[in-house]
C-alpha cells in the first residue's frame, strides 16, 4: 500500500490533541467511600502514570481516535498497488519510425534469419493482441506523421491483428508524442487502463516525449534486442556537369557512418538511361570515420536520365537507405535567339544567367535549319506583329520556346497606363525573390485573352498584368507586357535575379527531375499548365524489402493543389502528367529518401525514451518504465474503503454512546 | 436458663440508667430494633465465650481461674508446708503415708468480657447491605455481650471513635443485664445520624490528622480493661496505624483478643464504574480514579491481601480472627465466629 499524499500525515497531528482533551477533562462524581485505606494500596501504581490511566478503557475515545486516524489515513490518499490492468482497456502504440526498419537477429522464432524490429514489433504485437481475453477493449494507434487509430476499443482482437499485419513503416518525420499522447489521452476517465508501447525505444523526439505527463501506466516491449550501432546511409548524391567534359557528369555522393567503427565502404553509381537501361558508370572506396560523414567524388559519368547511388556493403540494419537517387542539372548553358534591335541590359543579363544570347535583327532573315538546331529558345524583344506577317519567323517562333517582350506604343488603344503601382505576384518560379518594388513602368501592352490562353499573369503591376508565364505545346513561354527600355526595372538589382529565373523557365525549369524529398512529407509539383491529370508511378523501391510495402497505395495527386503528399516508402517515382485528351504531356522523377535522423540504430545522440506516469512507481518516486520492466504497476484508490470504515466506526462509536459505555 | 422472657424479668426501670430513660425506648422496642429476628438470640444462648484460661477475675464465678482457690474443683497435691491452712490437709493420704499433703482446689472466678465496638465514621456505611456497619456491629456486640450474661461473666461495653472512647456503658453481670445492654445499644443503633453529627463537628478538627490511627482511642486513660479478660474488636479495620500497637496494648493487659473484622458488601467488592473522586470519610480527603475493571480486580486482591495481614497480625498476637460480611444474616455470623477456634464454644 503506498500514499500518494503522504504529507497529509500531518493532520494526525490532532489525534494526540483529541487524547489530550480527554485527558484534561475534569468532570468527577464525588463518591464517598469508608476508607482509602484500601483504595490506595490499588492506586499508588495508579497516580503514578495518571494521565494514561484516563485513557484506558475508553471506548468511545478509542473509537474516535481510530476515526480520526482513518480520515488522516483517507487524506493521505492511500492506494493498492497491483499489476497494471489485466482487463481494463489497453491502447497499443506501435512506432513504425524509419529506425524499426533495421535488421535484427530473430532469435525467438529460431533459424537466425535476420527481420526487421519492425516485423518482430508487429508479431509481439499480435502474440499480446491474441493473449488477452476475449472482452478486453483494446485501441491501436501507430505512429506516422499524425497519430494513426487503427482500432478503437475493439474487442474483435482478429480483426486488430489483421490490421497490425497491414501496418508498414513510416520513413518520414513521425511525430511519436501526439501518438503517446493520443493513446494516453483514450484512456481518460477509465481506471485500470494500459497504454502498451513497441518500440525499439529510439525516438527522435524522446525528450519530448519524456516531458508529458502520461496518466495511465505505461509497458515498454522492446522490439529487437538492444544491437550495437553499426549503419551507413547516403546522404545525399549530387550531380553536376563535370568540369573536364561538360558532357559528362561528376557526382559527389555523402555518406553518414553511424557505427561506432571507422567504415570503409564502396559507392556504387549507376547511369540509368530511358527504358530504365542502367549502367554501372563508377565504383569509388569511401573511408568514413566512426559518427561521422565523408563524401566521393566520381567524375566522368556518362550523360543519363537519373543516376543511381549504392552503399556497399549492403550488410548494414538499414536497407533504405543504402539507395539514392541523384538527377542531372539542368544544361544552363544554352543558345538562345534574341531577336532584338538592340537591349544591352537584356544580353548581359542573359549572359549572367549562363545563356549564350545569338543576336539577330528582326529585319534580317530568319537563321537557317543548322544553326536552328544549337538555339535552344528564342527572345522576341519586340517587333512581335512585324515577324508574325513573315512565314519563315511564324514558322520558327511557333517551333521554339518563346520568351517575348511588348513594346507597348503611345496612344494605342492597347496599351494601357497603371494607376498605381501596386505589385501582386502569385508563386511561381519565374517570379520568386522578385518584387518590383519602388519600379516604375510606364506603360503595358494588353493583350487579348486568345493570345496568352497558354499561360497566367504571374505579375501584376498596377492591377495590370505584367508577366504571363506558361506552356504552350509543351514548349514553355514568357511575355513580358512591358518594354524594357521604359522602365527602370534594369537598373533594379532585381533584374539580373528575374532574367535568370525567366530563362530557367525558358530552359524548361518546369521539366526539370522533381529532386529529392523526405518520405511522407508533401512536396510542391510544378504542373504543366495543360496538365489534367497526374499520377505517380513507381519505378524502384528502396524500402526495407516488405512485401506489404510494393502493396502500399500510392498517394494520388490533385492537379493545382500546392502541396502534394510525397509517397511514403522511399524509392524512385515517376510524375507522369496528361492532359484532358490523355496525351502524356510529361515523366519526371521524384527521388523519397528516408527522414534520416530517424535512422539512427542506437540511442546514441538520442535522448533516452522514459514515458512520465502521473503517480509514483511502485520501485521509485517518480521512476519511469524502462525497457526491462514489461508489467508496470497500476494503483487502486483505498479511498472508499477508508471511508466505509470511517462510517462504520462512526456507527460503533454511536452505539457505544447509546449505551453509555464508558469503561 | 434457655427460657427467653425478658420483658418479665427485666422491666426497664429497673435497669435504665437516667439517660436511656428519657429516651423512651422499652426493652421491648430495643429488642425488636436490634433483633427483629430473636431466633438467633436462642441460638446464642447455648454459647459461651471462649476464656481461653485467663481467667482472673476479682469475683468468684463460673470460670475456673488460672489460680488456685476455694472452689470444689480438685486440683493437686502438695506437700504440706508451715502456715498452710491445716484444714486442707488430706488426711487420709496423712493416714495412708505418714505425710501430710495438702488438697489443692481450683479457683472459680468471673471472666470479664470487653465489647469495642468501632463507631468510627467509616463504620456508618451501609454498603449494599440492609444496615451499615455500626448497626451490625452493635446487633453482634449484642449477641455476644448476651452469651457473655447468660454465662454470667462480666460485661464491659464501649464504644469509641477516632481519637477517643466514646461510650463506655457500666459493667453488666448476669442475665438480667442484658434488657439495659440492649437498650443502651439500641440508643446507639437508632441514632447513627445524631451521633454522626456530634463526631463530625469533632473529627472535622481531627482532618488535620492526615492519616487514621486505631491506637489513638486505646492511648486514652481508663480504655484498656484493668484486669485479664477477654477483649472483642468489633471494626472495619479501616485504619492507617495503630492496628498493631492496640493489639499489643490489649494483649499486654492481659486480654484474650477477638478481631471481628467488619466489611460491607460494597467495600469487598465495590460496583463502580467512570471517573470518580473517592472521598475517605474519615479524612475528608479525595482521590480522583478512572475505575476500570482492572482496577477492581486490583482493589479485590488488595482487600483479600488485607484480610490475610490482619490475620497474620493477629495470630502473632495469638489474638482470634473473624472475618465478617455485613450482608450475612446474624444467625450466619455466629456460626462463622464459632467456627473460629477461640472465640465461641457450646
Amino acid at each position: 500500500m503506498q500514499f500518494l499524499s503522504a504529507a497529509s500525515a500531518w493532520f494526525a497531528a490532532a489525534l494526540p490533541i483529541i487524547a489530550l482533551m480527554y485527558i484534561l477533562k475534569k468532570t468527577y462524581r464525588d463518591t464517598e467511600v469508608a476508607s482509602h485505606l484500601l483504595w490506595r494500596r490499588v492506586l499508588q501504581e495508579q497516580e503514578a502514570n495518571r494521565p494514561w490511566q484516563k485513557l484506558r478503557g475508553r471506548w468511545l475515545l478509542l473509537l474516535q481516535l481510530f476515526a480520526a486516524s482513518l480520515l488522516v489515513l483517507a487524506l493521505m490518499n492511500p492506494v493498492w498497488t497491483r499489476p497494471a490492468g489485466s482487463d481494463g482497456h489497453a491502447v497499443l502504440v506501435i512506432d513504425r519510425s524509419a529506425s524499426m526498419t533495421a535488421l535484427t537477429a530473430q532469435n525467438a522464432v529460431g533459424g537466425g534469419g535476420l527481420v526487421t524490429r519492425f516485423q518482430l514489433a508487429i508479431e509481439d504485437a499480435k502474440q499480446w493482441v491474441l493473449s488477452q481475453p476475449k472482452s478486453r477493449p483494446i485501441s491501436v494507434i501507430a505512429t506516422g506523421p499524425e497519430p494513426l487509430e487503427l482500432a478503437s476499443r475493439s474487442v474483435d482482437h482478429e480483426a486488430i491483428a489483421s490490421a497490425l499485419d497491414e501496418l508498414t513503416p513510416f520513413y518520414g518525420n513521425a511525430d511519436n508524442t501526439a501518438a503517446l499522447s493520443l493513446a494516453d489521452s483514450l484512456h481518460s476517465g477509465d481506471e485500470g487502463g494500459i497504454t502498451v508501447l513497441f518500440t525499439d525505444g529510439l525516438w527522435r523526439d524522446a525528450e519530448e516525449a519524456g516531458a508529458l505527463l502520461l496518466h495511465a501506466p505505461v509497458e515498454l516491449r522492446a522490439a529487437g534486442e538492444e544491437a550495437a550501432a553499426d549503419n551507413g546511409s547516403i546522404l545525399n548524391v549530387g550531380i553536376r556537369p563535370d568540369p573536364a567534359d561538360s558532357s559528362l557528369n561528376q557526382a559527389v555522393v555523402t555518406v553518414q557512418n553511424d557505427s561506432a567503427q571507422k567504415r570503409e565502404y564502396t559507392i556504387e553509381l549507376y547511369a540509368v538511361n530511358q527504358g530504365n537501361e542502367s549502367e554501372l558508370a563508377a565504383s569509388v572506396p569511401l573511408t568514413v570515420e566512426p559518427n561521422e560523414w565523408g563524401s566521393a567524388d566520381a567524375s566522368g559519368l556518362p550523360p543519363a536520365e537519373y543516376y543511381k547511388a549504392r552503399l556497399l556493403p549492403a550488410s548494414d540494419r538499414i536497407l533504405a537507405d543504402n539507395t539514392a537517387f541523384g538527377f542531372p542539372a539542368i544544361k544552363n548553358s544554352s543558345q538562345v535567339l534574341l531577336i532584338t534591335e538592340g537591349n544591352l541590359f537584356l544580353e548581359k543579363a542573359l549572359l549572367l544567367a549562363g545563356v549564350q544570347p545569338v543576336k539577330i535583327s528582326p529585319d534580317a532573315a530568319p537563321p537557317g535549319n543548322e544553326q536552328l538546331k544549337e538555339i535552344d529558345w528564342v527572345v522576341l524583344d519586340g517587333s512581335d506583329e512585324r515577324l508574325r506577317t513573315d512565314e519563315a519567323w511564324t514558322e520558327l517562333l511557333a517551333q521554339k520556346p518563346l520568351w517575348q517582350i511588348d513594346h507597348p506604343a503611345e496612344g494605342s488603344p492597347s496599351s494601357s497606363v497603371p494607376k498605381h503601382s501596386g505589385v501582386q505576384t502569385i508563386e511561381h518560379p519565374v517570379t520568386a525573390y522578385v518584387t518590383l518594388q519602388e519600379t516604375h513602368i510606364g506603360r503595358f501592352y494588353v493583350p487579348d485573352t486568345e493570345e496568352t490562353s497558354w499561360g497566367k499573369p504571374v505579375l501584376t503591376y498596377g492591377g495590370i498584368p505584367a508577366i504571363y508565364a506558361g506552356s504552350e505545346g509543351g514548349l514553355p513561354r514568357l511575355r513580358y507586357t512591358f518594354k524594357l527600355q521604359d522602365t527602370d526595372l534594369p537598373l533594379r538589382p532585381e533584374f539580373p535575379v528575374l532574367i535568370v529565373q525567366s530563362a530557367e523557365w525558358m530552359s524548361g525549369g518546369s521539366l526539370s527531375q522533381l529532386g529529392t524529398v523526405t518520405a511522407g512529407e508533401p512536396v510542391e509539383l510544378p504542373f504543366q499548365s495543360e496538365t489534367e491529370a497526374a499520377v505517380w508511378e513507381p519505378v524502384e523501391w528502396s524500402g526495407a524489402g516488405l512485401t506489404l510495402e510494393g502493396q502500399l497505395p500510392l498517394p494520388s495527386v490533385t492537379v493545382g493543389a500546392d502541396r502534394q503528399e510525397a509517397p511514403a516508402v522511399p524509392g524512385l517515382y515517376k510524375l507522369v502528367e496528361r492532359d484532358v485528351k490523355g496525351k502524356l504531356l510529361s515523366e519526371r522523377y521524384l527521388a523519397v529518401m528516408p527522414q534520416s535522423s530517424e535512422l539512427l540504430t542506437s540511442g546514441a545522440g538520442n535522448a533516452e525514451l522514459k514515458p512520465q506516469t502521473a503517480f509514483p512507481n511502485s520501485s521509485e518516486e517518480g521512476s519511469a518504465p524502462s525497457m526491462d520492466t514489461p508489467a508496470p504497476l497500476t494503483h487502486q484508490s483505498l479511498l472508499v474503503w477508508a471511508v466505509l470504515l470511517v462510517l462504520a466506526v462512526m456507527l460503533a462509536e454511536w452505539e457505544v454512546y447509546r449505551r453509555g459505555h464508558t469503561s | 436458663m434457655t427460657e427467653l422472657n425478658l420483658n418479665k424479668h427485666n422491666p426497664p426501670a429497673q435497669t435504665a440508667d437516667a439517660s436511656l430513660q428519657q429516651d423512651g425506648m422499652g426493652a421491648d422496642e430495643a429488642l425488636k430494633l436490634l433483633f427483629p429476628d430473636m431466633s438467633v438470640l436462642t441460638q446464642v444462648e447455648r454459647l459461651r465465650l471462649a476464656s481461653g484460661g485467663r481467667i482472673r477475675g476479682t469475683m468468684a464465678g463460673k470460670r475456673r481461674s488460672v489460680s488456685l482457690g476455694g472452689s470444689q474443683e480438685f486440683a493437686d497435691f502438695r506437700p504440706y508446708a508451715p502456715g498452710d491452712d491445716v484444714r486442707r490437709i488430706d488426711w487420709n493420704v496423712y493416714g495412708r503415708t505418714g505425710r501430710a499433703y495438702v488438697r489443692q482446689y481450683w479457683d472459680e472466678q468471673e471472666l470479664h468480657a470487653h465489647l469495642y465496638v468501632d463507631a468510627s465514621r467509616s463504620m456508618s456505611f451501609t454498603g449494599g447491605a440492609a444496615c451499615s456497619k455500626l448497626q451490625y456491629a452493635l446487633r453482634l456486640a449484642a449477641l455476644i455481650g448476651y452469651a457473655a450474661l447468660v454465662g454470667e461473666d462480666r460485661l464491659t461495653v464501649k464504644a469509641f471513635n477516632e481519637s477517643a472512647i466514646e461510650i463506655e456503658l457500666p459493667v453488666m453481670r448476669g442475665r438480667a443485664a442484658f434488657p439495659k445492654l440492649i437498650r443502651h445499644l439500641a440508643a446507639l443503633y437508632a441514632a447513627p445520624a445524631s451521633a454522626r453529627q456530634a463526631r463530625d463537628s469533632h473529627t472535622n478538627a481531627s482532618y488535620a490528622a492526615a492519616r487514621s490511627d486505631l491506637s489513638a482511642p486505646f492511648r486514652q486513660p481508663g480504655a484498656l480493661p484493668r484486669r485479664a479478660g477477654t477483649a472483642w474488636l468489633f471494626t472495619d479495620a479501616m485504619f492507617e496505624d495503630g492496628m498493631r500497637e492496640s493489639l499489643l496494648a490489649l494483649t499486654a493487659s492481659g486480654q484474650q483478643i477477638v478481631l471481628v473484622h467488619l466489611m460491607s458488601p460494597e467495600e469487598i467488592d465495590p460496583h463502580l464504574g467512570g471517573e470518580l473522586k473517592l472521598i475517605d470519610s474519615e479524612l475528608g480527603t479525595g482521590k480522583e480514579v478512572a475505575v476500570s475493571e482492572r482496577l477492581l480486580n486490583e482493589y479485590r486482591s488488595a482487600v483479600s491481601e488485607y484480610q490475610e495481614e490482619l490475620k497474620a497480625k493477629c495470630a502473632e498476637m495469638g489474638a482470634a480472627y473473624a472475618f465478617l460480611n455485613t450482608s450475612q444474616p446474624l444467625a450466619q455470623a455466629i456460626q462463622t465466629l464459632t467456627s473460629v477456634p477461640g472465640v465461641l464454644k457450646h
